[in-house]
């Protein structure tokens, strides 16, 4: 390794200040500190150092989402050869997922590290170890359906519009993976209803008798009262140890609540994703389904009396609140208001998921919401705080 | 007695403590003195090259309160005045004599003490030097003259990393301590409070008689602005007057022997000095006269006058200033590792649990002066809120002096911290946060002169 350090060091003066590349220092740095811990000491008072930095953090969350992404590759795979009817052996199964899924992995990063790497010259910061989350995240919110080119073009909205014009990562106030979503939901939303998720290797006339591909959250939304939701997810397939599992039809790594429970365990063990929001997002997602139940009749939409642990495992819920509402930099700063963030994402996003037919889902569009008033919920229980200190002003 | 729990403290797990065996130390031909390591002070020369001084010979005045003098802690000949950049003063070397002079003034026992007017305790101590050493909270300068302060706080312990114990020096000092604590409420209207740490069993029973306050915590719950902080009930105390242990009992000798303090306890440690200890030696040594009698383990060092997060980075031929009573040496820098963020980690000291080593939680690690990361934008991971002995946020606080929104960042309660570094140290995006609140708390402190 130390003939690879030589080289970067060899190349380092042509990228600081007076080199002939001063411009694309960040790209440098980028690389360099990708490779090597970086060799600048501290120049300020506090002469020692926390060995954490933020590569390290997003690390700590890449980590965690691996599993999801193996089980999303897998599961990917698994409907495709559902539908079709072909072999369920995890070689061939693997492999169909692998075509599926990579190449949305690899335009994601390829994509989004372009346009990373264009702001960071322009502006003259350094690259955020944060897209690299961001570029993890996106795919596997995508329903492996999803054609490439919008795929990119999404990553290119989310990185542009959800971070960099506002000054990159830190300086962002929406979630960048999120907003990348959100653009593809609503510029091509028949990719994104929810309806046929799964890929299908044959033509339509060709698929397995019986296949709907509908996922849990579209049939559920669908069932007319007096009929109950439960049963009617159960006419289609859907049992809760498939939910918990993850075997159903859906976005490439978020139906799994049991990897994104291994994600979640990674996160609140190291510390890196905050307890406090996960927890309020629970509290909040429970409390509404309680609601729910509580008013549902028979005369209500079937779906309001849908059991909490069907309605905690369906859709994308586990992996939004564990993921996406986690997001230190979109949500709010402090410790308390990250709590009421949690308890308002888990409450709007399962009104969106279950009163509002237009939308299959509630919770980009919940985090999206409160990303917004993130600012506002600090700014209220910080200014109450500040009233409980004695006042050190001139 | 009160007792009070600072929270969000954090002891640096860092190798190199010093023992409580104290070296003697000979006294070197060459005693310095150094204004440029006082902050927010414009000091001005009394003495040029060549002329004669003793102990306690007024040597400058900070220009902006002529009150604040400080002597000299040699008698001899100045031999040199090192200027730096823009003409920063930044040593006055003296030559010493072989018999050295000493300006001495009255000396007090408690009785004559306890019946002095103010005034006069106020003008003895500015013509012995001892009036710059008191702290005006929250600039840390010395009062001016007409001044009253409400209160007055007092730490008995230090727990910097790494800088004396109590222990060591209150060795045969209790006192001139008590007799130091007489003379601050002579100076105050209001009350004198002592707060001693939980854990100090050795000096407690000594001084029990003026302690009114017990702290638990560890670094920096013994700071005085930490102490000013928890026991401020309204806006006066934010003025109060904060002075550690070993300040006092320099008061204290100084008001019982009637000529300048010269004695004094430092520390060597750090993760590069081999079997480091407390040192008995005298006021402006050089750091290499202080590291004579130590080894150190082979490498590139870096030498800090103070503690390890809050001192000053120094050359060998630098002095230790009035106000530093520690020396620490560390590594400088590190080699660098390939895909250092993939690794385990088991080495590596760190407040989170993202590394093995912050699992571990040793008590010491080896730690060097490598920044551990680049530099990044704030990511609002909250850690440097939990860091914080004062309850501050001190990313928002950063967030408002970027802004450029002073007012917002003052009533954020800016003028609360500390200094103690831990947001500093903590912060994954290796933010200068420290840095940045000394920075705007001096263009205050110098918008408020004007």
């Amino acid at each position: 390794m130390k003939f690879l350090n030589r080289i970067f060091e060899s190349i380092e003066p042509q990228f600081l200040k007076e080199g002939k590349y001063a411009k694309y220092y960040p790209l440098f740095e980028g690389f360099y500190s990708l490779c090597f811990s970086p060799k600048d000491v501290t120049k300020s008072k506090v002469h020692v150092r926390d060995a954490l930095d933020t590569k390290r953090f997003m690390t700590i969350v890449i980590i965690s989402l691996l599993p999801c992404l193996l089980f999303g590759i897998f599961n990917t795979g698994y409907q495709a050869h559902l539908a079709a009817g072909r072999s369920l052996d995890l070689v061939p199964v693997l492999l169909t997922g692998l075509i599926e899924v990579l190449p949305l992995v690899i335009i994601s990063y390829s994509v989004g590290l372009f346009w990373e790497f264009l702001s960071a010259v322009i502006r003259g910061h350094e690259i955020n170890e944060g897209f690299l989350v961001t570029g993890m995240l996106y795919p596997l919110v995508l329903p492996s359906t999803i054609p490439l080119w919008q795929a990119a073009v999404g990553i290119t909205f989310g990185v542009i519009v959800g971070k960099e014009v506002f000054g990159g990562s830190g300086r962002n106030f929406l979630n960048p993976a999120l907003t990348a979503r959100a653009f593809l939901f609503f510029s091509y939303p028949s990719y994104m209803s929810g309806d046929v998720w799964t890929s299908l290797l044959v033509s339509k006339d060709q698929l397995v008798d019986g296949f709907s591909g509908a996922s849990a959250l579209a049939i559920a939304a669908a069932t007319q009262a007096p009929q109950s939701a439960l049963v009617a997810l159960q006419d289609a397939g859907y049992t809760l140890q498939n939910l918990v599992l993850g075997l159903v039809p859906g976005s490439i790594g978020e139906t799994s609540v049991l990897c994104v429970a291994l994600g979640a365990l990674i996160l609140l063990v190291t510390g890196v994703g905050s307890w406090r929001t996960m927890l309020g997002c629970v509290i909040g997602a429970v409390a509404t389904v309680s609601l729910f139940q509580f008013f549902a009749t028979d005369q209500t939409i079937p779906f309001l009396n849908l059991p909490l642990s069907w309605q905690l495992s369906m859709g994308s819920f586990a992996f939004a609140i564990v993921f996406m509402a986690t997001d230190p930099v979109s949500s709010p700063s402090l410790n308390s208001s990250r709590f009421i963030y949690g308890i308002l994402i888990g409450c709007l996003g399962m009104l969106i998921r279950v009163i509002n037919p237009a939308y299959p889902e509630g919770w980009m569009l919940a985090i999206l919401l409160m990303n917004v008033f993130a600012p506002l919920i600090d700014h209220v229980v910080y200014q109450r705080g500040l009233k409980r200190r004695v006042p050190n002003v001139i | 007695m009160k007792k009070f729990n600072v929270q969000n403290t954090y002891q640096l797990p860092i190798s190199g403590k010093p023992s409580t065996q104290v070296n003697v130390l000979a006294d070197p031909d060459v005693i310095s003195v150094s204004p440029e390591s006082l902050s927010l002070i414009k000091p001005k020369l009394l003495k040029k090259q060549g002329e004669k001084v003793q102990i306690g010979t007024p040597l400058f005045f900070d220009k902006r309160n002529p009150d604040a003098i400080w002597v000299s802690p040699a008698a001899g000949v100045i031999k040199e005045i090192v200027y730096g950049p823009r003409r920063v003063i930044l040593r006055v070397d003296i030559e010493r004599d072989k018999k050295e002079a000493v300006v001495q003034h009255e000396t007090l026992d408690d009785a004559a003490l306890v019946a002095m007017e103010r005034e006069a305790l106020v003008d003895r101590l500015i013509q012995g030097g001892l009036w710059s050493s008191l702290m005006v909270y929250p600039f840390k300068v010395a009062p001016k003259k007409e001044v009253v302060p409400h209160n007055i706080y007092v730490t008995v312990d230090q727990d910097d990393p790494f800088l004396p114990e109590s222990d060591v020096y209150f060795d045969g000092q209790t006192e001139a301590f008590l007799l130091g604590v007489t003379a601050l409420k002579k100076l105050t209207t209001g009350q004198v409070f002592v707060g001693v740490s939980n854990e100090n069993q050795v000096v407690y029973p000594k001084v029990s008689s003026v302690v009114t306050h017990i702290i638990e915590g560890a670094y920096p719950a013994n700071d005085p602005g930490v102490f000013i902080y928890h026991n401020k009930t309204d806006q006066k105390d934010n003025s109060a007057w904060g002075l550690r242990a070993q300040d006092v009992i320099r008061l204290g000798q100084f008001l019982s022997t009637g000529t300048y303090p010269i004695d004094r306890i430092y520390t060597v440690g750090g993760p590069m000095v081999k079997s480091p200890c407390h040192v008995k030696s005298r006021e402006g040594v050089s750091v290499e006269h202080l590291l004579s009698g130590f080894s150190l383990t082979k490498g590139k060092t870096r030498f800090i006058l103070g503690g390890i997060l809050t001192g000053r980075q120094a050359d060998k031929a630098s002095a230790l200033s009035v106000r530093e009573y520690g020396l620490n040496v560390l590594q400088e820098g590190q080699e660098q590792t390939f895909l250092s963020f993939m690794r385990l980690g088991a080495e590596r000291s760190t407040v989170s649990r993202t590394y093995l080593g912050g699992v571990m939680q040793k008590a010491a690690y080896a730690m060097s002066t490598v920044v551990n990361g680049g530099h990044r934008a704030c990511i609002s991971c909250s850690a440097c809120p939990e860091m914080c002995p004062v309850g501050l946020y001190p990313q928002l606080i950063m967030k408002s002096l970027h802004a450029n929104e002073m007012e917002e960042a003052v009533q954020q309660g800016l003028l609360d911290c500390v200094d103690c570094g831990l947001c500093t140290y903590v912060c994954p995006s290796k933010i200068e946060l420290g840095s940045d609140f000394e920075t705007a708390k001096k263009s205050l402190f110098e918008a408020l002169e004007q």
